[in-house]
């Protein structure tokens, strides 16, 4: 007894040494030594002269479809930016994809696994995962485009929203509705929005716009995962809706034109930016979409003449891919992050912190047509109030029409 | 009578047996002692962070494996009762503040308080669910306990005020004497590494299983503990002999449960926030998975299972560049697809070939070890009488 | 006009939830587990339509379905859940999870993003019936499930394979004492179980829903309260539970706006509410048999 307690105290008394000694040993505390390339400063995220930036996407969950069109708009932009010659004329761009499923958890634990090694965050899909990560990357001074564009988020000075908030996208689609006399002032309009940050801001700015024209609101709020909204859109047409508005992913859009049809209604549907895909369109409720479906896009559809250019590239980079215009909204956000690197790069100063300093001191920034001007220099604000409105038409690539010639800007949300 | 014994060979259970731990035991935890200790100071963000998410499941699946792996009952209501200790740290610990779904309410106290109270409450939840629990039979149980998961969904959703909504809401940071377990802009320095919240959190974690660990495998060593096994084989058997089933199993449920609202804080303080989907049905599927791959039953094999199942959608996403058929694009198999199937395949390959798991395997080892080094004692004279 | 709208609905989804609870009910008889992989069947079943309705025409296609559903769900028994039938009850119920895993996620990814459609010849057609407007995919869903559960009930009652089946669900070692080739039981209530689910998952994916998503595996969760409230030994507790849930479904769903003080997607919860109340006031479910054990 006596020996075995002797033998676990000397067990003890080795241990507690062998860890002090061990734990000296650690270099873990020294920090990474600043650098520099070509007079420019770098940190995190560079190596040598190559620049690698974050996605944290959504490839297995709701989001699925939007993302992966996201990711290769973004592919794109870098490659072709890379072949002529990268950012500043100096720096390669390489992107490090990983996947959250649309699990706020996993985005928070990717964060981690990735920030020590990105220069900034390309993309990071979903709302409520980009807030959840939001107080780390501002410590951090990681720069983020977030496929969400809500007011809080867009109050950060590390985040650039690459397309109008949820509210004023919402207005904007009222507005249009109401200027083309598909809907009239006092009318009953359903709107059908899906909870979280997303739906909820969308929801905000159909309330505004409600007020403004006297709109009389049916409200219905929906999960992300219900797929059957029969109850909801048979009810608003009970009661006499002239019009339903759904901000919710596109299962949901489809859910409500299928209802919509089989009743043999007659009502418009205004849809947010993330509520659509193209195949949607191929479904039974198809036909119905093709008559009363409206919505903006944040970016070009792809028959604007810088939209076409666009598709052409985009085809042959992709031959096998049913593209949908959420890739040129990709290559759009990629061509945003880029102005944010050069300005940086410009005033010599590369890492985070220089990246960060460089977005706050853009002016309104111009995308070549593929998206509005985007204005950061209001934090909080929408940075544009303009999308590009279109309907659905079988004839057209990507199936999106435009409809207000391009860019349109509610009188409402102006 | 002589005092040799020859040619008779010891029985597999040395006299030494019970009267302590042999001497590579000893070894062999002062060296996992050592190694865990020193993990901090060595590794980065990304093994911190899975680490302290290790030792959150790890204590939740301790306790799922009591209730389910030692006692028979099939329970995939832990996800609830994690919420439930969760949302009450939160609560208690938080301050009233501003989310992107509203007001939401807290109350400040110290994270300690807080820390007692989720694990209190979902004690009491486990509680007033046992009397349910104990008038159903397998299946019928498993099914009810699913519908806890669905209820603790819908009120967090719907709890805005405490909960944040479908958004959720931050998770206040742990605190213990003064000491905060967040960022800092001076840190702590400890043998030169800046000590922040990873680091203490990783050393809480391990004192919270270390904690867990022990009780549950005490209280199974003990008399309660042969009962509980008794009651899973065989409740006929086990009122036989005299053992309050109903009450056992009651006390079981309101035990797993507190180890599941431990679980909970962790968990909520390893994400950083709580979320509705954080605590949803496939969480229970991954519960159930850890404690089958691990070896019902074993304390020591919840504990890895939880680390294989935890561990695997994050290791894999990690070297993600150096496995060929993975791919980025959602038509492809994914990070989060692989370490599904892989989790799934190793729960049946488990039940159907090794139904005693990843302890199972380890007791096999240990078992031709002895036998190896038994057989050269043999013959060994003993000078002691047996 | 909405009541009786509500109504209708809620007898063709239950029509429907019977399909897949009378599944469960015939899998727990045969092999005492309870599937959790029944979804993941539910949702092959559909996805097979969905892929080979251009190949082979719509009923071709439903055919397909069904033979990969019954299919698997025979894989399933004579691979994974035969070798361990002696094993407990847990055992098996987490044998059937790991498999609804691998299942799972296999099929979400296959669906991926899109929003596939099982060409259905009726489409989005509608019938009214006075002020009533229902699609006809919910008329034929009540119509063939009917059918189907009637067929099934005949079989069951009359047919060798049946008597069989409630023999040895009554009393496995008298039944093996006898003779019964329990093996042969359990293949054919898988068979039937798997095509079950597939004929259901046809009628979930048609109008009014937009087509096949990976949500359908949310909705065949649905069945699992209706079989046990109606007790999972009961075939006719399968056919009420199926009726009560989808009545609750349709009515929650209709009358959401009054009930929105307990919070918004209270329907989604409400089956498993209805579900832990049946099962607090009858252990057993309303039409299970009680086990009485005397100590």
């Amino acid at each position: 007894m006596r020996i075995t307690r002797q033998r676990r105290l000397m067990a003890l008394a080795t241990a507690s040494l062998l860890t002090l000694s061990l734990g000296a040993c650690s270099a873990k505390g020294s920090s990474s030594a600043a650098a520099e390339v070509d007079g420019v400063k770098t940190g995190a995220g560079i190596s040598g002269d190559t620049i690698t930036l974050g996605i944290l996407s959504d490839l297995t969950g709701p989001f699925a479809a939007l993302s992966t069109d996201l990711n290769r708009g973004a592919e794109m932009y870098w490659d072709e930016l890379n072949k002529a010659g990268g950012v500043c004329d100096r720096f390669q761009v390489k992107l490090d994809i990983k996947d959250h499923g649309y699990n706020v958890q996993n985005a928070v634990s990717l964060y981690g696994q990735t920030s020590q090694n990105v220069l900034a965050y390309q993309t990071i899909v979903g709302g409520s995962h980009t807030a959840a990560i939001l107080d780390q990357a501002e410590r951090e001074h990681k720069l983020i485009i977030p496929s969400s564009s809500t007011p809080t988020l867009a109050q950060s000075d590390v985040v650039m929203v690459p397309a109008p908030t949820y509210d004023v996208d919402m207005e904007t689609v009222a507005g249009f509705l109401l200027e083309k006399g598909l809907i009239k002032k006092g009318d009953k309009i359903a709107t059908i929005y899906m909870e979280g940050d997303y739906g909820e801001t969308a929801h905000k700015g159909v309330q505004k716009s409600a007020e403004e024209n006297g709109f009389d609101l049916l409200e219905y709020k929906i999960k992300a995962s219900d797929s059957d909204l029969t109850a909801q859109v048979n009810d608003a047409v009970d009661k006499g809706a002239q019009a339903i508005l759904v901000s919710g992913v596109p299962g949901h859009t489809a859910s409500v034109a299928s209802v919509l049809q089989s009743r043999n209604a007659d009502l418009p549907i205004g849809g947010s930016w993330p509520s659509y895909t193209s195949s949607m369109f191929d479904t039974p409720a198809g036909a119905y979409l093709y008559k009363h479906f409206y919505a903006g896009s944040p970016a070009t559809t792809w028959d604007t003449p810088e939209g076409q250019a666009l598709y052409k590239r985009a085809t042959a980079a992709y031959p096998d891919a049913k593209l949908t215009n959420q890739f040129a909204m990709g290559y759009g956000m990629a061509k945003l992050f880029d102005t944010a690197l050069e300005a940086a790069c410009k005033a010599g100063d590369l890492t985070p912190e220089g990246v960060v300093k460089a977005k706050m001191a853009l002016p309104p920034v111009e995308t070549d047509g593929i998206m509005p001007t985007m204005d950061y220099t209001k934090p909080g604000q929408s940075p544009t109030r303009s999308i590009f409105m279109f309907q659905p038409d079988p004839d057209v690539p990507g199936k999106l029409k435009s409809v207000a010639d391009g860019l349109y800007t509610s009188k409402d949300a102006s | 009578m002589s005092n040799s014994t020859l040619v008779r060979p010891r029985p597999a259970t040395s006299t030494r047996g019970d009267r302590g731990p042999r001497l590579w035991q000893t070894g062999l935890l002062a060296v996992a002692a050592v190694v865990l200790l020193l993990v901090p100071i060595y590794l980065g963000t990304f093994w911190l962070q899975l680490g302290f998410s290790i030792f959150a499941v790890a204590v939740g699946a301790i306790g799922l494996n009591l209730l389910t792996g030692t006692t028979g009952q099939l329970s995939l209501a832990h996800p609830f009762f994690m919420a439930v200790g969760a949302l009450t740290y939160v609560v208690l610990a938080g301050e009233t503040s501003e989310t992107s779904g509203g007001t939401v309410i807290g109350l400040g106290l110290p994270p300690l308080v807080g820390m007692v109270g989720a694990v209190f409450l979902s004690g009491v939840c486990g509680l007033a669910f046992s009397p349910v629990s104990g008038r159903l039979r397998g299946i019928y149980l498993g099914m009810a306990s699913l519908a806890l998961v669905f209820i603790g969904q819908h009120v967090l959703n719907t709890a805005v005020p405490l909960s944040g909504g479908f958004n959720g809401r931050p998770t206040p940071p742990f605190e213990l004497f003064g000491l905060k377990f967040d960022y800092s802009d001076s840190p702590v320095v400890i043998l030169g590494v800046p000590f922040g919240r990873l680091e203490w959190l990783w050393y809480l974690g391990l004192v919270l299983l270390a904690a867990a660990f022990l009780f549950a495998r005490n209280l199974l060593r003990s008399r309660p503990g042969r009962a509980m096994k008794l009651v899973a084989d065989s409740e006929l058997a086990a009122s036989v002999m005299g053992v309050p089933v109903m009450a056992y199993k009651g006390k079981v449920f309101f035990l797993s449960s507190i180890y599941a609202g431990l679980a909970g804080v962790m968990y909520a303080l390893s994400i950083g926030s709580i979320a509705p989907q954080s605590f949803a049905m496939d969480l229970s599927m991954q519960f159930l998975a850890m404690i089958v791959i691990g070896g019902m039953g074993s304390v020591g094999g919840a504990v890895a299972g939880a680390a294989f199942v935890m561990s695997l959608p994050l290791v894999i996403q990690n070297f993600s560049a150096y496995i060929p058929f993975l791919s980025t694009d959602s038509g492809g198999i994914t990070a989060a697809h692989l370490a599904k199937y892989i989790y799934g395949a190793a729960v049946i390959a488990v039940l159907l070939f090794k139904p005693s798991g990843l302890s199972g395997i380890w007791q096999s080892a240990v078992e031709t070890y002895r036998r190896k080094t038994l057989s050269k004692q043999e013959l060994v004279p003993s000078k002691e009488g047996n | 006009m909405r009541f009786e709208s509500l109504l209708l609905t809620g007898l063709s989804l239950g029509a429907v939830y019977a399909l897949v609870a009378l599944g469960f009910v015939i899998l727990f008889k045969a092999s005492e587990v309870l599937n959790f992989a029944h979804g993941s069947l539910v949702v092959l079943g559909a996805y097979v339509t969905a892929r080979t309705h251009e190949i082979f025409g719509f009923f071709g296609a439903v055919l397909a379905g069904i033979i990969a559903a019954a299919l698997a769900a025979v894989l399933i028994e004579r691979l994974l859940i035969r070798p361990i039938r002696n094993a407990p009850v847990i055992s098996l119920a987490i044998m059937t999870i790991g498999i609804e895993v691998l299942l799972n996620t296999e099929l979400v990814r296959q669906i991926g993003v899109d929003i596939m459609t099982l060409g259905h010849p009726w489409g989005a057609d509608t019938m009214t019936m006075g002020s009533l407007v229902i699609p006809v995919n919910r008329l034929i869903a009540i119509g063939t499930a009917v059918v189907v559960i009637a067929v099934f009930l005949v079989a069951f009652r009359f047919s060798s394979w049946g008597v069989s089946m409630r023999a040895a669900a009554e009393d496995r070692e008298t039944a093996e004492l006898v003779g019964l080739r329990l093996d042969r039981i359990a293949v054919v209530a898988w068979l039937i179980a798997g095509a079950l689910a597939a004929l259901a998952g046809v009628f979930l994916t048609g109008a009014p829903t937009p087509g096949l998503t990976p949500s359908l595996a949310l909705i065949a969760l649905r069945a699992f309260p209706a079989a046990i409230i109606g007790g999972l030994d009961s075939v006719a507790g399968a056919l009420a539970g199926g009726m009560i849930i989808g009545l609750v479904e349709a009515f929650a769903a209709g009358y959401q706006s009054e009930l929105a003080f307990l919070g918004r997607g209270i329907g989604d919860v409400l089956p498993f509410l209805v579900m832990i109340i049946v099962l607090i006031i009858r252990p057993q479910g309303l039409f299970g048999r009680k086990e009485f054990v005397r100590v």
